[in-house]
């Protein structure tokens, strides 16, 4: 109940900020000419650094170790999720992340095994932009941003909240952060790499790869939010053709 | 007695006939969706899982998207407008051309999902917009991917028309994808069901 009332006033005044960003030519994409140089950018450093790089991590790092490297950031995240997930009201998946961050933090070696995933207790994914939507805080403009990609108003104040209330940031000594940023790199490389196909169709195999990027990244993030996962305003009736 | 025994069962066939019957009234039912979806996923399946040739697998692909799913109704959606000007041989062509590019796209995908699981959770009906049959898709040590297939039957019998993975709708993305190779191949339709056929070939 408490979430409800402060979602209605902080969604009230996120909205009017939102507003006043959001006006421009295109209601839908105000910010489109920007955005595409922004795409092309991106698709630069993917295609000149990251896959290459990608393919050399894992030609040389074995499966099991980028895996582990990838597992241990994914439960050094999993604190913000539980934030986030409680913000949000959500105390089933809060609860199954409190769960999966206990047992893979003391059975999986400091989260280097995921253990609860091989038990079917899966990661569920949140940030503070998911947040932000179960509030009421409308996304607001596209935004391609250079090296993180898709996102929107919403979620890239959501993006700079997340990192803010990470715990670990704050807990983590000079030395410790700089291992932390190595094992996100890492992390990347090996993400690149594991979603290798999806990302090579949608970059290079796209007539039109901005287009794409955006319908994948608005859909999925609306998805995330609606009731049983699927959002009435994506489903269409393509019987009623004029 | 007899009598008597066969009255019950004739009051007893009538509950059960007005229990039926608003079903029957409205178009399609949850569970004729779910069943129509397992029977997809179910030929799917056997054929990736098969160790038939890339190019047998989807030429069979190909003929399960033509009988479960309704291409014309996916082709017109995903074109527009265009189509009401082009002729009924451009149309033909176009739903032909259009249906190999689908079939060749997704088809030659469909090695990933060798060692995955599938499994149909549910059906809600969206009234106009079909019924909605919700599936996971799951891998040994990774979270479950959501897949849901929109049906209908407003072509005469229960026909695919989209699917949305983890909410991303395939109707919303092809349309993007078929107006910029449109725009490629200079706004010209045969161009554009030439440049189809290439790619479905």
């Amino acid at each position: 109940m408490g979430v409800r009332i402060f979602s209605r006033w902080g969604g009230a005044a996120l909205l009017l900020a939102a507003a006043a960003c959001t006006a421009g030519p295109d209601p839908d994409d105000p910010y489109e000419a920007t955005n595409r140089s922004i795409h092309e950018f991106n698709k630069a450093v993917d295609r000149n650094a990251l896959r290459p790089v990608s393919d050399v991590y894992a030609t040389a790092v074995p499966r099991p170790a980028r895996t582990g490297v990838s597992n241990a950031v994914s439960n050094i995240g999993e604190p913000v999720a539980f934030i986030n997930h409680t913000l949000q009201g959500d105390f089933d998946d809060a609860g199954a992340t409190f769960f999966r961050f206990a047992v893979n933090t003391v059975f999986g070696f400091a989260g280097l095994l995921d253990v609860a995933t091989d038990a079917g207790i899966f990661e569920r994914e949140t940030d503070f932009g998911e947040t932000l939507a179960v509030w009421g805080v409308p996304p607001g403009a596209y935004l391609e941003v250079p090296f993180f990609g898709p996102s929107t108003e919403r979620d890239l104040f959501g993006t700079a909240v997340n990192i803010g209330i990470n715990p670990t940031t704050y807990l983590l000594g000079g030395q410790e952060s700089l291992a932390l940023v190595g094992a996100q790199a890492a992390d990347i490389l090996n993400q690149r790499q594991e979603f290798g196909a999806i990302i090579d169709a949608l970059f290079y195999e796209s007539a039109d790869s901005y287009t794409a990027a955006k319908i994948a990244y608005l859909q999925n993030r609306a998805q995330a939010t609606a009731a049983d996962g699927i959002s009435e305003d994506i489903l269409e009736d393509p019987y009623a053709f004029e | 007695m007899h009598s008597n025994e066969l009255s019950r069962r004739t009051l007893l066939g009538a509950v059960a006939a007005l229990a039926v019957a608003p079903q029957l009234a409205r178009a399609a039912t949850t569970d004729q969706a779910v069943s129509f979806v397992n029977q997809i996923v179910g030929e799917l399946m056997q054929i990736v899982r098969s160790s038939q040739s890339q190019s047998a697998a989807l030429r069979q692909f190909e003929q399960m998207f033509d009988r479960y799913g309704d291409v014309p109704v996916i082709a017109r959606s995903v074109l527009g407008q265009p189509w009401n000007s082009m002729s009924g041989g451009q149309q033909s062509a176009f739903v032909t051309a259009f249906r190999g590019y689908v079939a060749n796209k997704y088809g030659s995908q469909f090695r990933e999902f060798q060692d995955a699981q599938v499994q149909v959770t549910g059906a809600k009906d969206f009234g106009e917009r079909g019924l909605v049959v919700s599936s996971r898709v799951s891998y040994a040590g990774s979270s479950p991917v959501a897949v849901d297939w929109q049906v209908s039957d407003r072509s005469g019998s229960l026909k695919m028309f989209n699917v949305l993975i983890e909410g991303v709708s395939m109707l919303t993305t092809e349309r993007s994808e078929i107006r910029a190779l449109l725009a490629q191949n200079g706004n010209n339709v045969d161009a554009l069901i030439a440049d189809l056929q290439r790619r479905g070939a």
